[in-house]
């Protein structure tokens, strides 16, 4: 019986790292097709990744990079959103992002956030959630092996012990709260980009209602509520309105 | 009153001013057809416009002809606007004599001392259609017509083509034509005639056929067109039309009563030439067959395409508008007129830019079937322009086959422009890129990220990453220990029982050890207190007046291990001996009796 459970678990171990080695291979493939221009190549393998469920902040950049490259910004601009889920700090992504932008028609008008919401989300993209969640639980485990050390130690006053949990309990915190932040904004609410060139958006989810206006190929929006095949959307700025699903992805 | 005469003479002179403007006149001498055949009659008229006071013309002079009637006379006056105008003319009937030219001289008038003249006219005979003895025309006219031919009643249908040879879809107009000379007083086409290679079109009934006089070999005849068809060749060769055939109810000739009645000179009169006593027979009336030659259109230089055979075509366009918000419908309409079958007319699309939306024309085609047909086709589309800018409609070409000019023709519809404006009341979120933009435009994106990946699982929250589980885990267990450690201590220290046994040998430990650093002669006491004070700690006993007998006792009902019990019997035995009797103690080595009790301690606290 154990002899069997060791060799199921020999198995799966070497399966996953099979898989692993797979996904590596084909994203290296991946790479050298789109060093050769051959960006569709390329994405057809990143997305051969996607599809093998899973996922990275360098794939979501790179595929971004080639969808660019051909011109698709509206997929472009789904990526690279994608990959600022996983790597909100990269640099070279901001830059991309930015360009992707550029080449995208709405520009929706969001008044300048204030200095301290600007620090605010400077910090909260210091990492990505798995990065600040992982910190959130370190911490944690800090405060709770010193607790566990003040146990035993209790007949000896060591008052330093209390003074170093209580630092890694407000480290937690501090590392806590842009966890949920971040759960919150990216794991509870989902984002949308539109992918057709000209997208109408009604008042109500069906085609023959009004039409309240036209988005372009690349806005981002927020998607508030699903209804068969529409999204609710929430611009930037705050305008609501129905779209064919069809015609939008999620990031 | 003075006043009032004033403006009398005034109104007269300003009256005989507007007449004496109307003196001029003109003179326009006209015939009714300048290509005739031996068997018409020419009707020849001069009309002077700008008065009515000429009363007599000249007889027409020239050559080739006889007047057969005339002159008719009509007159016209009227004011129109304070203006007069007079019109008189004259009309005379001419059967011509001869084939060849047949020539009226021109003349002249004098009115008002000045002289005004008319042009002379030539008109082209040609040999008769139609004789008396054969009817080239209608040479199979059925054997009661025939009968009647030696009477003085006769009448057959002549079917005349607008052309003998025609191009492959290019209208004929065939025309019927009823000669009679005897009266008829109903008739109906019993049946139209057949077409085999045609499209056949029946053009819009004649309800009132207008009869004109004709003349075969010096007798006069009528002639009515009673109908009218339009054929369209579907294919080429010679094709034939088959005879129409027209049932006619005929009036009788009197010749034919046998009757001697006075009144019938008096019946006999044209007021009653159609009374109740005419005696009317049904004859059955059949055209000659028709053949046409159909000639294949030449090649047209992209044979995919078949371009209509039309004549007279005219092609236009409009918009409703040149200025328009985006995403707003705008139409677009292009008409094609011309004579032939607007049937076989396809419009060609124009060619807009792809932000363009358009929707299927909505096509509307009408034959209109007066003389000829004439066709109109409308191709209406709905356009939706979605980019803002100017949107340029480029022009269409249309192209048909001409039959008079024998060649492809083209004609080309008007370009258009249309202003296409941002809709203010949408939301325009194309407001032009800032300054820092417009420098971004012209580089290009980093490169892609190589190198070692850490892959997750797509589509799993942060709390279902293994390090995330794992750490968690680990800070719970700690706390979950070191909670249990706390709850153990704190009941150990509300529970004096407990205390005292968990401390038992702690104390009995320190006791030990201080009673070794003191001087020597009171060992044995505190040995026996610290074996003692440690058993009534472990076993929750008092520890004053327990004798070794009570320990032996109570650590046998413990069930602890005889040897133990023989020993820690014998040991304490052996220490209230010695606290007795002190003299004792001078051979014992205090350090042997210090570890037995030592030992002692430890066996003891493994097993109360």
């Amino acid at each position: 019986m154990k002899n069997i459970i060791k060799r199921i678990a020999i198995l799966s171990l070497l399966i996953t790292l099979a898989i692993a080695q797979d996904v590596d291979f084909l994203f290296e493939k991946a790479n050298e097709h789109y060093q050769q221009e051959n960006f569709r190549e390329a994405i057809k393998l990143y997305e051969d990744i996607l599809r093998n469920g899973q996922e990275s902040g360098k794939l979501y950049y790179n595929l971004g990079n080639a969808y660019y490259k051909i011109d698709e910004i509206g997929k472009a601009v789904l990526y690279y959103e994608k990959a600022l889920v996983l790597m909100p700090e990269d640099e070279n992504l901001a830059f991309n992002l930015k360009l992707a932008n550029v080449k995208v028609q709405d520009r929706i008008q969001v008044p300048e956030d204030s200095f301290i919401i600007k620090v605010h989300q400077k910090f909260i993209n210091l990492f990505s959630i798995y990065v600040w969640s992982v910190l959130f639980s370190v911490f944690v485990l800090m405060a709770a092996l010193v607790f566990f050390i003040s146990v035993w130690l209790a007949k000896y006053d060591l008052k330093f012990l209390r003074n170093f949990a209580l630092i890694a309990i407000v480290m937690a915190m501090v590392s806590g709260y842009p966890t949920l932040q971040k759960h919150q904004k990216e794991e509870l609410t989902s984002k949308g980009v539109v992918l057709e060139t000209v997208v109408d958006v009604f008042a109500a989810p069906d085609s023959e209602s009004t039409r309240l206006f036209n988005i372009h190929e690349g806005t981002v929006f927020t998607i508030l509520d699903i209804d068969g095949s529409w999204f609710k959307i929430e611009l930037l700025d705050g305008k609501q309105g129905w779209v064919s699903r069809d015609d939008c992805g999620e990031v | 009153m003075n006043k009032k005469l004033r403006i009398q003479f005034l109104l007269a002179v300003f009256l005989m001013t507007t007449l004496g403007f109307a003196d001029d006149i003109t003179i326009n001498a006209t015939v009714n057809s300048t290509n005739i055949t031996l068997n018409d009659i020419l009707s020849y008229t001069v009309e002077i416009d700008g008065t009515n006071k000429i009363k007599h013309l000249p007889e027409p002079q020239g050559s080739n002809f006889l007047i057969v009637n005339g002159p008719f006379q009509s007159s016209n006056f009227q004011f129109i606007n304070g203006k007069m105008s007079a019109k008189i003319s004259y009309t005379w009937q001419l059967q011509p004599q001869a084939e060849g030219e047949l020539i009226i001289n021109g003349f002249s008038v004098q009115y008002e001392k000045k002289k005004y003249s008319a042009d002379r006219i030539v008109v082209k005979v040609e040999k008769a259609r139609y004789s008396s003895g054969s009817q080239n025309n209608s040479g199979k006219q059925n054997q009661s017509d025939q009968a009647e031919n030696s009477t003085e009643g006769r009448i057959f249908i002549d079917a005349i083509p607008s052309k003998k040879s025609v191009y492959l879809g290019e209208q004929v107009i065939v025309e019927y034509k009823l000669i009679y000379n005897m009266q008829i007083t109903n008739y109906g086409t019993e049946k139209l005639p057949e077409a085999k290679g045609f499209w056949v079109e029946e053009l819009d009934e004649i309800k009132n056929p207008q009869s004109s006089k004709i003349v075969i070999d010096g007798n006069e005849y009528y002639a009515a067109t009673i109908k009218r068809i339009a054929l369209f060749p579907t294919q080429s060769g010679t094709l034939t039309l088959d005879p129409m055939i027209t049932q006619c109810e005929v009036v009788l000739p009197k010749a034919r009563r046998r009757s001697s009645s006075p009144f019938d000179s008096f019946f006999d009169d044209s007021f009653f030439g159609n009374s109740v006593f005419d005696r009317t027979a049904v004859k059955r009336v059949v055209s000659s067959p028709l053949s046409i030659d159909v000639k294949p259109l030449p090649a047209y230089q992209d044979p995919s395409v078949l371009p209509p055979v039309m004549e007279n075509v005219q092609v236009s366009g409009n918009i409703d508008t040149t200025e328009i918000l985006r995403d707003k419908a705008l139409t677009l309409k292009y008409y094609v007129t011309g004579y032939g079958n607007i049937n076989a007319v396809d419009f060609p699309k124009p060619e807009l830019p792809d932000y363009v939306e358009v929707f299927p024309p909505k096509v509307n085609k009408v034959n209109e079937k007066k003389m000829k047909i004439k066709g109109s086709a409308t191709y209406e589309y709905v356009i939706i322009p979605h980019q803002a800018g100017t949107l340029t409609i480029p022009p269409v070409d249309f192209t048909y086959y001409d039959p008079q000019k024998n060649k492809y023709q083209t004609l080309r519809s008007k370009k258009f422009d249309v202003m296409v404006k941002e809709d203010k009341n949408l939301v325009s979120y194309s407001t032009g890129l800032s300054k820092e933009e417009v420098r971004m435009l012209d580089q290009d994106i980093r490169y892609i990220l190589k190198g070692r990946v850490q892959w997750r699982r797509i589509d799993t929250h942060f709390y279902q990453n293994n390090s995330f589980i794992l750490i968690n885990i680990i800070s719970f267990l700690l706390v979950a220990v070191a909670l249990v450690v706390k709850t153990h201590q704190k009941t150990i220290g509300s529970n004096p029982v407990l205390t005292r046994k968990s401390k038992a040998l702690k104390k009995a430990q320190e006791r030990l050890g201080k009673a070794m650093e003191q001087e020597s002669g009171h060992s044995p006491e505190i040995l026996d207190s610290v074996l003692k004070g440690f058993i009534s700690d472990r076993l929750n006993l008092p520890e004053a007046g327990l004798s070794p007998l009570n320990i032996r006792e109570v650590l046998s009902r413990k069930k602890v291990d005889e040897n133990l019990v023989h020993d820690t019997f014998i040991f304490l035995e052996n220490m209230e001996l010695y606290k007795y009797s002190p003299g004792a103690t001078g051979n014992l080595n205090e350090q042997v009796l210090a570890d037995t009790c030592k030992n002692l301690l430890a066996r003891l606290s493994k097993v109360i």
